[in-house]
C-alpha cells in the first residue's frame, strides 16, 4: 500500500513533457508590473480622494456654529455686501446688532429653497440666516423690517402661505441681542394681511389689516409694540396713516396721508396731527426726512437725479440733486443734515453712496450685490466707520459632497476588492 | 544587476523549474491546460519581484502558484458548472485506476484543502511554510489538512498517510 505522498507523486508524473515555455513571459511580466503600479497609484489616489472629500464633507455636513457677537465691538459698515449663500448656517442665539438684512433662498438638506433672511452682523460682519419661526416669507413684500439701530427684526408670522397673498396670525420681534423671539397674536376671523412696519425707537408701529376675502382686507386697528417687552398697545389712527409708511425720520418714521400730506410719526399724537408738508408723489418709494426735519428726500424711479424737498422754505420747494448721483437712485436715509445715503448704479455696480445734497459730492460707502434683492440697512448705523468687508463662506452643497463621498467610497471599495484579489492571486 | 541580467536569470529559472511547477499545478488543478495557465500566470506575476527573489525564487513562485490556484477557483466557480465526467487523461499505465481515484478525490476537495494537501504531502512543506504560502494561519492549515484527509479517506479507504515533515523542507531535494 503506497502512501499519499507516493500516490501524489505518481499522479504528478502524469504531466506530459512540457513544451517550450512561452518566449514572452518576461515581457508579459513587465507589462503586468506596469499595470500593477498604475492600479496601485489609482488606489492611492482614490484613498486620498476619499480622505479629502470625506473630510470636506464632514466639515460641510457639520452644523456650523455662529460665533457670538462681540458685544463690546463697535458697529462698522462693511465696504461691500455680498450675495449670501443659501447654505449659510442659521444663527443660534444672539447675533448682536445687524447692519443689514438680506433676503435669500435658504436651502435645506432636502427639498427646494425656502425664503429666508440673512443677517449681517454690525460688529463682526458674520452672515447667518436669522431664526424667524413662522415668518410668512415673501421677502420682497413688507413682511419684515429691520429697526434703525439694527437690534430688532419685526416680522409677520403665521401659517405657511398657500397662495400669493400671505396670511399672518400676528407680529413677532427678534431681539438680536438675546436671540429671543416674542410673538404677539392678533385676533382676526380670516387672518391678517401683512403691512409695513414703522419704528419709533424700540417700538414698532403697524396697522392691522384683516382679510375679508381672497384679495381684500380691511383695517381693524393700529398697534404700537414695545420690542423690549410684552406690551402691545393699541393706538388711534383715524386717518389710517400707518397704512402708508414711506420712510425714515429721525426718531420716527414717515407716512403718507390724505391730500398728498406727509406726516412724521414719533408719538401717537402725530397720527392726528398736521402734515409736515404736502408733496405729490406718483409712487410709494423709499423716502427720508433729514435729522433737522428740514429736507425730505424722495425716491423716484427715474434716471435724472434725486428729488429733495426743502421744507423750511415758504411752502415746499422741490429741487433735484443731479450732480454725482448715480442712475436709478433710491433713498436709504440721512447721515447728517447735509448727507444723504443713496443706493444707485454706477459703472455697472450697485453702490451705497453718501451724497452731499448741497455740493453733489459723492462718496462710496459700500458695493452691493448686482441685483436689488430687497436688502434693508440699519439706517442709524450708516454713519459707522467703513471697514474692509469680509466675504461670507460659500458652503458646498451637502448633497454634492455626499455624492462625491459615496462615489469615492465605491471607488475605494472597488480598489480594496481588487487589492484583495491581487493579494490572493500572488 | 541590470534588467538584461534579471531577464536571463528568470528565463534560466523557467527552463529549469517549469516542469516541476507544472506537476504541482497539475495536482492543484487536475487539468493540464489549467496547469499550464496557472504556471504561466504565476511566472508572469513573479517578474515584478524577480530582482528581490532572484537568489531563491522557488518559495515565492510556489506561493503565487498556490494562491493563484485558490483565487482562480473562486473566480471561476460562479461561471463554471461542475461535471461528473471523469477528468482528462487516460494514460495506459498499470495503476491507472488508483491515479484516477486519487484525482477524483482531489477534485472533490475545496481548493484550499487541495492546496494544503499538495503543499504538505507533495511539496513536503511544513505547516508553517504551507501557511505562509497560502497566506493563512497555521491553525487553519491543520484544520484544512485534517478535513481534507478525512474526505480523502472516505473516497480512498486504503489511503496511507504518513506524517509529513514538520521541520523545514529546505533540506529535501526539489521535485
Amino acid at each position: 500500500m503506497s502512501t499519499l505522498r507516493d500516490r501524489l507523486a505518481h499522479l504528478a508524473e502524469d504531466t506530459p513533457p512540457p513544451a517550450a515555455p512561452p518566449a514572452d513571459l518576461w515581457s508579459r511580466g513587465r507589462s503586468y508590473a506596469r499595470r500593477r503600479t498604475a492600479a496601485t497609484v489609482g488606489a492611492v489616489v482614490a484613498a486620498v480622494l476619499v480622505a479629502t472629500v470625506g473630510t470636506a464633507g464632514l466639515l460641510a455636513l457639520r452644523p456650523a456654529t455662529v460665533e457670538p457677537a462681540r458685544t463690546e465691538g463697535q458697529a462698522v459698515l462693511p465696504d461691500r455686501f455680498f450675495e449670501p449663500s443659501g447654505r449659510l448656517p442659521t444663527a443660534s442665539g444672539a447675533t448682536g446688532p445687524l447692519v443689514a438684512v438680506v433676503p435669500a433662498q435658504h436651502w435645506a438638506w432636502r427639498g427646494s429653497g425656502e425664503p429666508g433672511l440673512v443677517g449681517v452682523s454690525a460688529t463682526d460682519q458674520t452672515y447667518a440666516f436669522l431664526d424667524l419661526p413662522g415668518w410668512v416669507g415673501a421677502p420682497t413684500e413688507a413682511t419684515w423690517s429691520l429697526s434703525p439701530d439694527g437690534r430688532y427684526v419685526a416680522y409677520w408670522y403665521g401659517e405657511e402661505a398657500t397662495d400669493e397673498s400671505p396670511v399672518a396670525d400676528g407680529v413677532a420681534v427678534l431681539d438680536t441681542s438675546s436671540g429671543q423671539v416674542r410673538r404677539h397674536a392678533l385676533e382676526s376671523r380670516r387672518g391678517l394681511l401683512p403691512t409695513t412696519f414703522g419704528w419709533v425707537g424700540d417700538t414698532v408701529w403697524f396697522q392691522q389689516m384683516d382679510h375679508t376675502g381672497a384679495n381684500s382686507a380691511t383695517s381693524a386697528g393700529a398697534w404700537a409694540l414695545d420690542a423690549t417687552g410684552e406690551a402691545l398697545r393699541p393706538v388711534s389712527d383715524p386717518r389710517l396713516l400707518l397704512g402708508d409708511i414711506r420712510g425714515t425720520a429721525s426718531g420716527g418714521f414717515l407716512t403718507g396721508g390724505p391730500r398728498n400730506g406727509w406726516f412724521v410719526i414719533r408719538s401717537e399724537a402725530d397720527l392726528a396731527g398736521p402734515p409736515v408738508t404736502r408733496f405729490r408723489t406718483n409712487t410709494i418709494a423709499p423716502s427720508a426726512l433729514s435729522p433737522d426735519d428740514r429736507t425730505l428726500a424722495v425716491t423716484r424711479y427715474r434716471t435724472d437725479g434725486l428729488p429733495v424737498v426743502r421744507l423750511a422754505a415758504a411752502g415746499s420747494e422741490e429741487s433735484r440733486v443731479v450732480e454725482g448721483v448715480g442712475r436709478f437712485p433710491s433713498v436709504v436715509g440721512w447721515l447728517d443734515e447735509q448727507t444723504l445715503a443713496v443706493v444707485g448704479a454706477r459703472e455697472g455696480q450697485r453702490r451705497l453712496e453718501a451724497v452731499d445734497v448741497a455740493s453733489g459730492e459723492v462718496r462710496t460707502l459700500a458695493r452691493l450685490p448686482g441685483t436689488d434683492n430687497g436688502m434693508q440697512l440699519a439706517t442709524d448705523l450708516l454713519g459707522s466707520p467703513v471697514v474692509r468687508a469680509e466675504a461670507p463662506p460659500e458652503p458646498t452643497d451637502p448633497r454634492l459632497v455626499a455624492g462625491a463621498v459615496g462615489l469615492a467610497v465605491l471607488l475605494l471599495a472597488a480598489a480594496g476588492l481588487w487589492w484583495r484579489r491581487r493579494r490572493g492571486a500572488r | 544587476m541590470g534588467r538584461a541580467e534579471d531577464q536571463r536569470g528568470f528565463e534560466e529559472f523557467v527552463l529549469a523549474r517549469r516542469p516541476a511547477l507544472l506537476r504541482t499545478a497539475y495536482l492543484l488543478t487536475s487539468s493540464h491546460a489549467d496547469a499550464e495557465d496557472l504556471v504561466q500566470a504565476a511566472l508572469v506575476k513573479t517578474v515584478p519581484h524577480w530582482r528581490r527573489i532572484a537568489d531563491r525564487p522557488e518559495p515565492y513562485v510556489r506561493q503565487v502558484l498556490a494562491r493563484e490556484s485558490v483565487s482562480r477557483w473562486r473566480r471561476r466557480r460562479w461561471r463554471e458548472t461542475t461535471t461528473d465526467a471523469p477528468p482528462e487523461r487516460a494514460a495506459a499505465v498499470p495503476d491507472h485506476d488508483e491515479r484516477l481515484a486519487l484525482q477524483q478525490a482531489l477534485a472533490a476537495l475545496a481548493p484550499r484543502q487541495r492546496a494544503v494537501v499538495v503543499l504538505r504531502y507533495y511539496e513536503d512543506l511544513t505547516e508553517a511554510q504551507t501557511a505562509e504560502a497560502l497566506g493563512i494561519a497555521v491553525g487553519t492549515v491543520k484544520s484544512q489538512a485534517r478535513d481534507a484527509l478525512a474526505r480523502l479517506r472516505q473516497v480512498l479507504p486504503d489511503l496511507d498517510v504518513e506524517e509529513p515533515v514538520t521541520a523545514s523542507a529546505a533540506a529535501r531535494p526539489p521535485r
